[in-house]
C-alpha cells in the first residue's frame, strides 16, 4: 500500500502519529516531499516524509531454549522498510536463543544489512530445576 | 497468622505497579502487592507491540519494556510482593481496618491494612456473551488468550484467521497472525466504523492487505472438532442482521476482541457500589470506592485505551491512600457527575471540589467537532473527533470546581 | 482364567458405565469398557438436564421398560450417589398446570406414577406450589409434586461409575472405535477396533446414538436411532432468581418440555428444546437462534422471572437417541449368542441406567447359566476429587499445608486449584474437557478465556507433551496447529519440494 513516488505528484494518506488521523496531501519534488496540507500539527510533515518510504518497527517472538518461557519477544531497534518484513520474519523463524536473556539484549546484529539490530524486549530466566 | 501493612495493593499490572511505586515515594513504608499470576506486569508482558508509554514515560515502548521499567522502579522500593497469590475476600472491620485473605502456593494468607487499592484489571468477553451461535469446536479464542498462547507460550492457534471486533486489540492480533505467516481472512466489525485507532487500521490491516468488514456480524461458528469457518451477515443501521446477506468464511481459528469487563467480583462481594456504565466501582475524585479506604485504579475502575492512563490512575489512588494513611481524610460533601448528551460513561462519579480532578470518559456515538461541556462550571473542551472507542481525558482545576454551586455537575457532548 | 466370561461393553456413557460397575462386583466376568472418545461420558450423557426423574412420565402399557426402569433406577441412584460421592440434590420436581385441561393431565400423571410404584406423589394447589417454589409462575393453577426426583451431575456420575469400575478390575479402552463384530457360528467371538482385535464372549451394546450401527455390525439390527437435538442455556452462578425445585411444564406426548432447574453446581439451567434431526446428523450439536429462543420463551412461562439474558454464560446442545420403537431396547439377542442390547436409551435413560445394569446382569446370568460370586475385595466406594471451593476455611488451610498446589488458584471463577487438576490427570484425564468436567475449571463466567491456557500448561507438563498438542477433546482438537513458527516450517518444506522437482 506504499505510495509510488513520482515528481510533482500529489500523494494522499492518513497520518498515524496520533489518534487524530489527519488526512494528509503531500506534494513531491525530486523524490522528496516539498509541501504538506491537511496536517493539524508539525508531526504530520515528518510523517509524510517518512511515508514516502514507509518504515515500521518489526515485532515478533523468537524461540528460546532452556528458558522458563519457550519464546522471547523481540523488536527492531529502528523502523525498517515495510517491504522487507516477510523476509525478516523468515529469518527470525530460524533463530533460537539460549536463556537467560536480558531485556535489550541484541539477538541479531546488523539485521538484513540495515544497520539496525533485533533486540529482546523481555527478560527470560533459565528454566527452574523442578 | 495476620500480616500487618499500611497499604495492600491487589493486582500487579500497570495500575498496581504504578501505585506501589508512587505510594512508596509518598512515604508509605509498609506495602504489600498481591499478584495472582506468577509474574508481574499484568497483560503488559504479552503485549509485545510498541505504542506504550508515550504519555507516562515519554518514550515509545513495547508492553514488556513498559513493565520492565516499572519493575526496575519497584526494585528500589521496599514493597513486599506476593506473586501467585489469589485474594478471595476483602472485609472492612468496624475500626475501618481492612482484612484481605486468600491463597498462594503452599499457604493461605491474611493481610490487615489501613488502606487498600484494587487494581485487579479486567477480563475478556466470551462468544457466549455476544451470542455467537453454532458449534463449539476448538479454535475459538479471545484476543488476549491468543496473545498469551502465541507470545508467552509459543503456540500458534491457527493458520486461517477471522478476527471479530476491530478495536485496537483485534487489529493488533490480526497483524500478529499475519506476521507469523497466517492468512487473516478478515476483521469483522458490527459497527459502521472501525473501533481502533486509524494508526492501527493502517499499520495492522492495510500493511498486510487484511480486509475490514464493517457493519457485519459473525453469527455462527462451524466445525465439529476444529473451527471450519464462520457465518457472517451484514447488519442494518439498527444492527439487525439483513436477511439474505449471509456469507460463509472458511477459517480454522476465530479470535474474539469483543470487549472487556472490569473484574469487580472482590469489590462487589465486599459491598462496593458498581456503576452499570463503566462496569467498575463508583468512585470519588480520590478514586475511593463506596467502601471507605478502598481505592480503585486501572481497568477494574474503567476500561482504559492506554496503559498510561491505568498507570496514572494507579498513582492517583496511591496518593489518596498515602493521604489517608498519613493524615486521614476530612469529611467531604461530594457532588455527583451526571451523564448528559452523548456521554456513555465518566469517572470519577463523585467530586469533592477540594482538588484538581482528571476526568476519563467515553462518548456514546461518534461525532465530529464537538465540545465536552462541564455545564455548571462553564468549562468546555474541544474534541475534533469523538469516538466511543477513544477515551477522552480532561483535567479540571480545583479553582474551577470551587465555582460550583449546584449539587451536581452535568457533562454534555455537543456539536459546535 | 478359563472360566471367566469376557464381556465387552460398547460405550462408556452412563448406561455402559452402570453396567460395568455392576459386572465389576463379580468374579465371573472380565469386563472391557470400550469408548470411542478420549474420555468417558462425552456422548448423550454429557449434555442433558441431569434430572433423576421420579417415574410418573411413562405409560407402562405403551413403554413398559421406560416405566419400570425409571422408577427402579431412581431408587438405586439414591444409594449409588452415596457410595460413589456423586454431587446430587434430592430437591423434588414440580409439573405445573396452567388450566383445567392441564390439571387433568396431572391426574393422569399421578395415576401413572402410582401404577409405576412412585412414592409420595401429590397434586398441590397454587398456594402450596408457591410455598415449595416461590419463583414458580403466578399463573400456574396446580402442580404435581414428586419429592423423590433429584438433580445429579451427569458427567460426575459417569466419571464416578468408571473410576469405581476400574478400581474393581474393569479395563477401560479410550479412543477405541469399534469397526466390526466377529460372529462365528452364531456366537460372538470378538471385536475389531481401530486399535486391535479383542477376543470376547459377549458384547453389550450401550453405544447410544450409534447403537443401531453396532447392532447391524453384529448382524442383529432391526431398529434405528433418530437423533433428537436439545438446546440449553446456562446462567452464571450469581444470577438470580434461581429455582430450588425442578420445574416442568405439563408434558406433551412427545416431550417432557423445557425444564427450569438449578444444577448441582448452583447454576440455573433452562432447556432442552426438542428438534428431530435427519438420521445422518448424529454429530450436530450446534446452537441455533430458533432453538435458544424457544427455550427462553418456554422457560419464561414456568417462572416468575428469569435472570437477565446478560447473565447467560454458556449455551450448548445435546442429542438424545430416540429409538424407532419408542421404548428402550434391552434384550438378550437370540439371533447372535452373546449379543445383548442396552440401547435406545432416550429419556429417562440417565435415571434408568442403574436398573438397566441390573437387568443386564440378570440376562447374563440366564444366558450363561451363572450364579455369580461377589468379589472378595470388591470396593463399593469411590471418593471424588476433593474440591477446594467446597472446603471450609480450616479445611483449606489443612489442604494447602498437606499439598501446596491447593494454594495455587488456576480457575478464579470456580476456585479450582492446581492440586485438583493434577489429581484429575492422575485419575486419567488427558484433555482440557476432561479436566473441565472433573474439576469445573473453565466452567465459570469467563468460560476458559482466562484459565484454559493454565490448564493446558499443567497438562503439557504432567503428560510431557508440547503445549500446542494439548487437546480440548482428543485428536483433531489440539489447542494449536503447531509452535508459533509452524507456518514458516511449511513454507520451507514447500520450497524444498519445489526445488527438488525442478532439479
Amino acid at each position: 500500500m506504499s505510495p509510488i513516488v513520482k515528481d510533482d505528484q500529489v500523494l494522499e494518506f492518513t497520518c498515524i502519529v496520533c489518534p487524530m488521523g489527519c488526512r494528509l496531501r503531500a506534494t513531491l519534488k525530486d523524490g522528496k516531499v516539498c509541501s504538506v496540507e491537511g496536517n493539524r500539527c508539525p508531526r504530520g510533515i515528518v510523517y509524510a516524509q517518512n511515508e514516502v518510504e514507509p518504515k515500521r518497527i518489526l515485532i515478533s517472538v523468537v524461540k528460546v531454549s532452556g528458558g522458563n518461557l519457550p519464546v522471547v519477544s523481540v523488536k527492531t531497534s529502528e523502523p525498517m522498510p515495510k517491504e522487507m518484513m516477510p523476509e525478516a520474519m523468515r529469518i527470525l523463524s530460524n533463530v533460537t536463543v539460549q536463556a537467560p536473556i536480558k531485556i535489550g539484549q541484541i539477538i541479531i546484529r546488523d539485521f538484513l544489512g540495515l544497520k539496525i539490530n533485533v533486540i529482546a524486549t523481555r527478560n527470560v530466566d533459565p528454566v527452574q530445576p523442578s | 497468622m495476620w500480616e500487618n501493612y499500611d497499604l495492600a495493593i491487589i493486582g500487579g499490572g500497570p495500575a498496581g505497579l504504578a501505585s506501589a511505586i508512587r505510594a512508596w515515594k509518598m512515604g508509605v513504608e509498609s506495602i504489600v502487592l498481591l499478584e495472582e499470576s506468577n509474574f508481574l506486569g499484568g497483560v503488559l508482558p504479552q503485549c509485545i507491540h510498541p505504542g506504550f508509554g508515550l504519555h507516562y514515560f515519554r518514550e515509545d515502548l513495547t508492553g514488556p519494556e513498559f513493565a520492565a521499567k516499572l519493575l526496575d522502579q519497584l526494585k528500589s522500593t521496599g514493597v513486599n510482593v506476593l506473586s501467585g497469590s489469589y485474594a478471595e475476600h476483602l472485609e472492612v472491620k468496624s475500626g475501618g481496618e481492612k482484612e484481605i485473605s486468600g491463597y498462594m502456593y503452599g499457604r493461605a494468607f491474611k493481610v490487615k491494612c489501613k488502606a487498600a487499592i484494587c487494581a485487579a484489571g479486567c477480563r475478556e468477553r466470551s462468544r457466549f456473551e455476544v451470542n455467537i451461535l453454532g458449534d463449539r469446536p476448538v479454535g475459538v479464542y479471545t484476543a488476549g488468550e491468543a496473545q498469551t498462547l502465541m507470545d508467552m507460550y509459543g503456540v500458534l492457534p491457527g493458520s486461517e484467521i477471522v478476527v471479530v471486533g476491530s478495536g485496537d486489540v483485534g487489529l493488533i492480533m490480526a497483524r500478529r497472525f499475519a506476521l507469523e505467516g497466517a492468512d487473516v481472512k478478515a476483521v469483522v466489525e458490527v459497527m459502521p466504523y472501525p473501533g481502533g485507532l486509524t494508526r492501527n487500521i493502517i499499520q495492522c490491516l492495510e500493511d498486510f492487505h487484511i480486509p475490514l468488514y464493517l457493519s457485519c456480524m459473525v453469527t455462527e461458528i462451524k466445525g465439529s472438532r476444529r473451527v471450519e469457518g464462520v457465518k457472517i451477515v451484514r447488519v442494518d443501521e439498527k444492527l439487525n442482521p439483513i436477511h439474505g446477506s449471509e456469507n460463509f468464511l472458511k477459517c480454522n481459528a476465530v479470535i474474539l476482541a469483543v470487549g472487556l469487563k472490569p473484574r469487580v467480583e472482590l469489590l462487589a462481594k465486599a459491598g462496593a457500589l458498581i456503576d452499570e456504565a463503566t462496569g467498575g466501582p463508583v468512585v470519588n475524585d480520590w478514586l475511593e470506592t463506596t467502601i471507605p479506604g478502598v481505592f480503585a485504579a486501572g481497568n477494574v475502575l474503567v476500561i482504559n485505551d492506554l496503559v498510561d492512563y491505568a498507570a496514572e490512575q494507579g498513582e492517583r489512588a496511591a496518593e489518596s491512600a498515602a493521604k489517608l494513611i498519613h493524615e486521614g481524610f476530612p469529611t467531604f460533601k461530594f457532588k455527583r457527575v451526571v451523564l448528559g448528551r452523548n456521554v456513555r460513561l465518566i469517572v470519577p462519579h463523585l467530586i469533592s471540589c477540594a482538588q484538581d480532578v482528571t476526568f476519563y470518559g467515553r462518548v456514546g456515538k461518534p461525532e465530529e467537532n464537538v465540545q465536552v461541556r462541564f455545564e455548571e462550571i462553564s468549562r468546555a473542551f474541544k474534541l475534533p473527533i469523538a469516538r466511543p472507542s477513544e477515551m477522552f481525558r480532561f483535567k479540571i482545576s480545583a479553582d474551577d470546581l470551587l465555582k460550583m454551586r449546584d449539587e451536581k455537575i452535568m457533562v454534555n457532548v455537543v456539536k459546535v | 482364567m478359563g472360566g471367566l466370561i469376557r464381556v465387552a461393553i460398547i460405550g462408556a456413557g452412563v448406561v455402559g458405565a452402570s453396567i460395568s460397575r455392576v459386572l465389576s462386583m463379580f468374579e465371573d466376568f472380565e469386563v472391557h469398557l470400550i469408548e470411542r472418545e478420549a474420555d468417558v461420558g462425552w456422548g448423550v450423557s454429557k449434555a442433558n438436564t441431569g434430572i433423576i426423574h421420579a417415574g410418573y412420565d411413562d405409560e407402562p402399557d405403551l413403554f413398559p421398560l421406560r416405566a419400570k426402569l425409571c422408577a427402579e433406577g431412581n431408587l438405586i441412584w439414591h444409594e449409588w450417589v452415596k457410595d460413589l460421592d456423586i454431587p446430587t440434590r434430592w430437591c423434588g420436581s414440580l409439573v405445573l398446570a396452567f388450566n383445567s385441561e392441564e390439571e387433568e393431565i396431572l391426574e393422569d400423571l399421578l395415576d401413572r406414577g402410582i401404577r409405576n410404584g412412585v412414592p409420595s406423589l401429590e397434586i398441590i394447589d397454587h398456594e402450596k406450589l408457591k410455598m415449595l417454589e416461590p419463583n414458580s409462575s403466578e399463573n400456574a393453577t396446580a402442580a404435581l409434586w414428586a419429592p423423590t426426583a433429584g438433580q445429579i451431575s451427569p458427567w460426575d456420575a459417569v466419571a464416578a461409575l468408571v473410576e469405581n469400575s476400574i478400581a474393581n478390575g474393569v479395563k477401560l479402552h479410550l479412543s477405541t472405535e469399534v469397526r466390526g463384530i466377529k460372529v462365528v457360528e452364531g456366537r460372538i467371538s470378538g471385536l475389531e477396533t481401530n486399535k486391535s482385535f479383542l477376543e470376547v464372549d459377549c458384547v453389550i451394546n450401550a453405544a447410544g446414538l450409534y447403537a443401531d450401527k453396532i447392532s447391524e455390525m453384529a448382524g442383529v439390527g432391526g431398529y434405528y436411532i433418530k437423533p433428537r437435538k436439545g438446546e440449553y442455556l446456562i446462567f452464571d452462578k450469581d444470577a438470580e432468581p434461581k429455582v430450588s425445585r425442578i420445574i416442568f411444564p405439563t408434558p406433551t406426548p412427545i416431550s417432557k418440555g423445557v425444564v427450569v432447574t438449578t444444577t448441582t453446581d448452583g447454576n440455573l439451567m433452562i432447556g432442552p428444546s426438542a428438534q428431530d434431526l435427519p438420521e445422518n446428523l448424529r454429530e450436530d450439536k450446534s446452537n441455533t437462534y430458533d432453538g435458544l429462543k424457544f427455550v427462553w420463551e418456554s422457560a419464561s412461562n414456568l417462572v416468575n422471572k428469569l435472570p437477565p439474558r446478560s447473565k447467560v454464560i454458556r449455551f450448548f446442545a445435546g442429542l438424545r437417541p430416540e429409538p424407532s420403537g419408542g421404548d428402550f431396547i434391552i434384550r438378550d439377542c437370540d439371533e447372535v449368542f452373546g449379543f445383548i442390547e442396552a440401547s435406545g436409551m432416550r429419556s429417562p435413560g440417565l435415571t434408568s441406567a442403574p436398573a438397566v445394569a441390573r437387568m443386564i446382569l440378570d440376562a447374563l446370568k440366564a444366558k450363561f447359566d451363572l450364579n455369580p460370586k461377589l468379589k472378595a475385595g470388591w470396593n463399593r466406594y469411590r471418593r471424588r476429587i476433593k474440591r477446594f471451593s467446597e472446603m471450609t476455611f480450616e479445611e483449606r488451610i489443612k489442604a494447602v499445608n498437606e499439598n501446596p498446589g491447593y494454594g495455587r488458584i488456576i480457575c478464579v471463577d470456580e476456585l479450582v486449584t492446581e492440586a485438583e487438576i493434577v489429581e484429575a490427570i492422575r485419575r486419567g484425564a488427558t484433555t482440557i474437557d476432561s479436566i473441565k468436567f472433573r474439576t469445573r475449571a473453565c466452567m465459570g463466567t469467563c468460560q476458559g478465556s482466562s484459565c484454559m491456557y493454565k490448564v493446558a500448561v499443567i497438562l503439557a507438563r504432567e503428560l510431557n507433551v508440547p503445549l500446542w498438542s494439548v487437546s480440548l477433546k482428543g485428536p483433531g482438537t489440539e489447542i494449536g496447529i503447531g509452535d508459533v513458527k509452524a507456518l514458516f516450517k511449511e513454507f520451507k518444506e514447500k520450497n524444498k519440494l519445489e526445488g527438488e522437482s525442478q532439479g
